[in-house]
């Protein structure tokens, strides 16, 4: 008949070593990755940061030597104002070169303008894909209007959203 | 066996220590890094809503940078109880593109450097152009 000894090793001990090392593992893992996204975050912030510059800087810059901003003649040719100031197909290359200087490397920005149900919108690079991170500001583009008799002031919607 | 299971459990205790050690080490240099890119864009924002930021009269037109007021920036910032130095360098396009700077003493190369670029407008020859502003942070 066997009999089993106090000090002898069996399957319970090497279970419990090997248990206590996948512990030792994993805590390690956990360790690691505690807070390492704090570098990321950080890199988001500055993108959004961007985002609103992006938007301050189509809306504050002249285009070439016309004395209207980005937005201001983009909103202009929203409204559909008679004859604009900047023709259409010119603006649409002038704010693409204004994106291709803006754009973050390795992201998209899409510039969003709207009124009613007429909008403008450009996107560069290239329309991102569906998973890509989206950093957004928006606000309100106001022009005032020239007609006969008095001026009146119109409020166009504008969006920057940077892709990456 | 017993000798076996001790041994083991030392070096257990042991790899423990050095993953917890590893770990707070990683950790404390993530959290620089997050604080510096965090600084860096701080400064920035700081810079051009209100150190540079062009003047019309009594009106600070924010986002709006005056280049002539590069110059006379103190390129020492305090954020948060810890001092960073700065180096500030311009683009702006007006026909061609102007750089102006880099203002401010170089990095030193064995510090950690945060460099961002915002995009801004450039008050220049009484117009308003389309700009980058490129600074680059270090703690001292």
């Amino acid at each position: 008949m066997a009999s089993l000894r106090r000090d002898e090793s069996g399957v319970s001990d090497v279970l419990a070593i090997a248990f206590m090392l996948l512990i030792a593992i994993f805590a390690g893992v956990l360790l690691h990755a505690y807070r390492l996204d704090a570098v990321t975050s950080a890199a988001d912030r500055q993108l959004q940061l961007k985002a609103e510059y992006v938007y301050r800087t189509l809306e504050l810059s002249q285009i070439e030597n016309y004395s209207l901003s980005y937005f201001e003649t983009i909103a202009e040719n929203l409204l559909g104002l008679g004859e604009t100031v900047v023709p259409e197909n010119y603006l649409a290359e002038k704010i693409d070169n204004a994106l291709s200087y803006l754009t973050p490397p390795n992201c998209s920005t899409e510039v969003e303008l709207t009124k009613d149900n007429r909008s403008w919108i450009q996107t560069f690079p290239n329309q991102p894909g569906p998973t890509a991170t989206q950093f957004t500001f928006s606000g309100t583009v106001t022009i005032i209007v020239a007609e006969a008799g008095e001026n009146r002031v119109a409020q166009v919607n504008a969006r920057v959203t940077i892709f990456r | 066996m017993r000798i076996f299971k001790a041994v083991v459990s030392a070096l257990l205790v042991i790899t423990f220590i050095a993953l917890l050690l590893s770990a707070y080490t990683q950790y404390e240099t993530n959290m620089s890094i997050a604080g510096l890119v965090d600084a860096s864009s701080s400064l920035t924002n700081h810079i051009a809503l209100n150190t540079l930021a062009y003047e019309e009269g009594s009106y600070v037109k924010e986002y709006v940078v005056d280049p002539q007021k590069i110059p006379l920036l103190d390129f020492m910032q305090e954020i948060g109880g810890e001092n960073f130095a700065f180096q500030v360098t311009l683009r702006y396009t007006a026909a061609t593109e102007h750089v102006l700077g880099p203002y401010g003493s170089d990095p030193p190369a064995e510090k950690a450097v945060s460099s961002i670029s915002v995009p801004v407008t450039v008050f220049d020859n009484y117009r308003f152009e389309t700009g980058k502003m490129e600074v680059k942070v270090w703690r001292v």
